[in-house]
């Protein structure tokens, strides 16, 4: 990567998917839109957003995660071994079926909507994950480029069906093992390939810790009972690391969120990052990047001498936080960080798990022209 | 026409569920309403919800066919709320009844039609759906389509 500018401006990985590509990923999958087809809209949609994040004035750009259908289901095409089950097909099968009822009922959406990724076989890379759509983006623009990939513990863990997996891997721990060596495979291709930044997305961490004892907030979780929290986490943090060891050539960071699927505050998942502090800590990974711009995320931590991604919008809402409130937030963090340490990005993602974007494009636009805005006036 | 009734038996188990016994299948029943969720049988209030979404998404598909309108997903979600739910527990002093006071729906419809074409199939199957219409005068219907990719 070449010189960052000062707090350099980032996005969390998705922008909401356009309803015409929506529905044409509904389309391929039932096989009613062949693959060209729908890579050329794809294209189109990618281009549009890498479009309006240069217009923003974003200093690092995703491609929004617009060929995926959310932001870790889609690799049930890119693996043998697993597959894309809607939760419509697996209401059978779930273990804590008035869990799911809730959620979706809070979403308000049809259980035909959601979809996982379930493993019934031993897995294995059909192509690769995200390298062909680094090298798209690569290729229309001079910006430095960030790649969202799923983490270990979360894919380990959706992927984890007892039902369906059982006889492939006897245990999670087992299908754990599978998911680093095909993660490892990919990173290493990525930096190959010259990727700038690989972000790892664990949003489950927080339901380990915050949610003992309260209804489901991650879909994606609530496949498979859950264990012991310290286990979780101590699991969580090896899987990690075994992903990641030995590249130090490239910038590896790691979201952590609350949710991302309600614009009602009150349901999504309340607490400090503290309960995980040990265990982010142990991590070998460069930066963290984590919601501040909601009051639910509580105080600001330092995180041994890793950069923050500070989160300082709110993707969910519609008010467009100002520049000035975005400095705020900048020289909150600065009491704690050095400058050189900081970035800055939105809370999570524009888009979320469900078929229904958190945010318009247009929103998400404004929200991140006010972080660009706020960063250039530290900036010479 | 001649007249054409629909009949069914229902059976009291000794101790568990009833059984119906209709046409050439049969299927159980539990109490008339139950308030633990553990209860190990669909009682008698849910059957009448599942009628009632039973009813709008099959009458939904029966009008697509017609239509030859592409429904790839149709999916209900269905809740009651009884006027108060302790009369039926004898619970001394509770004013009310224990009927349903208003039943809401949401029927959700994958299509790659326009929603324009949904929404004209959908007033079509109220018009033509016999549960809608026999509860229309007594409960509040709270019923909604949406279409959901
Ligand atoms: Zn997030």
């Amino acid at each position: 990567m070449g010189v960052l500018p000062l707090f350099p401006v980032t996005t969390v990985g998705s922008w909401p998917r356009p309803p015409e590509l929506l529905r044409a990923q509904r389309m391929k999958r039932l096989d009613q839109m062949g693959e060209e087809e729908f890579t050329q809209m794809a294209d189109l949609a990618v281009l549009e957003v890498l479009r309006l994040q240069e217009e923003a004035g974003v200093d690092v750009v995703t491609d929004g995660e617009q060929r995926r259908d959310n932001f870790y289901s889609f690799v049930a095409e890119k693996l043998d071994g697993v597959v894309l089950m809607t939760l419509a097909e697996m209401l059978n099968i779930v273990e804590d079926k008035a869990g799911f009822e809730r959620i979706l009922q809070t979403l308000d959406v049809p259980a035909y909507a959601i979809s996982n990724a379930v493993c019934r076989d031993r897995i294995q890379r059909r192509r690769p994950v995200a390298v062909d759509d680094f090298l798209f983006l690569k290729r229309h623009t001079d910006k430095p480029v960030k790649v969202t990939l799923p983490g270990p513990y979360l894919l380990t863990r959706s992927m984890y069906v007892p039902a369906v997996t059982k006889e492939a891997y006897p245990t999670k721990e087992d299908l754990g093992e599978d998911v680093v060596r095909v993660l490892r495979a990919e990173l290493n291709d990525l930096v190959k390939a010259g990727a700038d930044f690989i972000q790892f997305d664990e949003p489950v961490l927080t339901e380990v810790v915050f949610a003992q004892g309260h209804p489901r907030t991650f879909m994606c979780a609530a496949l498979a009972a859950r264990g012991d929290p310290t286990e979780e986490l101590d699991f969580a943090a090896y899987l990690l690391n075994k992903v990641i060891q030995g590249t130090d050539s490239v910038r590896i960071g790691l979201h952590i969120c609350r949710g991302n699927w309600s614009e009602n505050e009150a349901t999504l998942l309340r607490g400090s990052y503290h309960p995980l502090l040990k265990y982010l800590e142990r991590l070998h990974v460069r930066q963290l990047v984590l919601e501040y711009a909601t009051e639910r995320a509580g105080d600001l931590l330092v995180f041994g001498d890793m950069e923050l991604g500070l989160g300082v919008v709110n993707p969910r809402s519609q008010t467009i936080e100002s520049p000035e409130q975005v400095k705020r937030s900048i020289e909150l963090a600065l009491r704690l960080y050095p400058a050189d340490k900081l970035w800055l990005n939105p809370d999570c993602g524009f888009g979320t798990f469900s078929n229904r974007p958190v945010n318009t494009p247009e929103v998400a636009f404004r929200k991140l022209k006010a972080i660009a805005q706020a960063a250039a006036t530290y900036r010479g | 026409m001649e007249e054409t009734r629909w009949t069914l038996r229902v059976r009291a188990g000794s101790k568990g569920p009833s059984t119906i016994y209709v046409r050439r299948r049969q299927f159980q029943a539990g109490e008339p309403l139950h308030f633990d969720p553990e209860y190990a049988h669909a009682t008698a209030v849910e059957y009448l919800l599942a009628a009632i979404g039973a009813d709008l998404v099959g009458g939904l598909q029966v009008i697509a066919r017609r239509q030859s309108l592409q429904m790839n997903q149709v999916e209900a979600v269905v809740s009651g709320k009884l006027n108060n739910p302790l009369t039926y527990l004898g619970v001394v002093g509770e004013e009310g009844h224990p009927g349903l006071e208003q039943v809401a729906v949401t029927v959700y419809v994958s299509s790659a039609e326009s929603e324009a074409r949904i929404r004209q199939a959908w007033d079509e199957m109220l018009k033509r759906s016999p549960l809608v219409n026999t509860l229309k005068p007594t409960v509040r219907l709270d019923l909604t389509v949406k279409l959901v990719i």
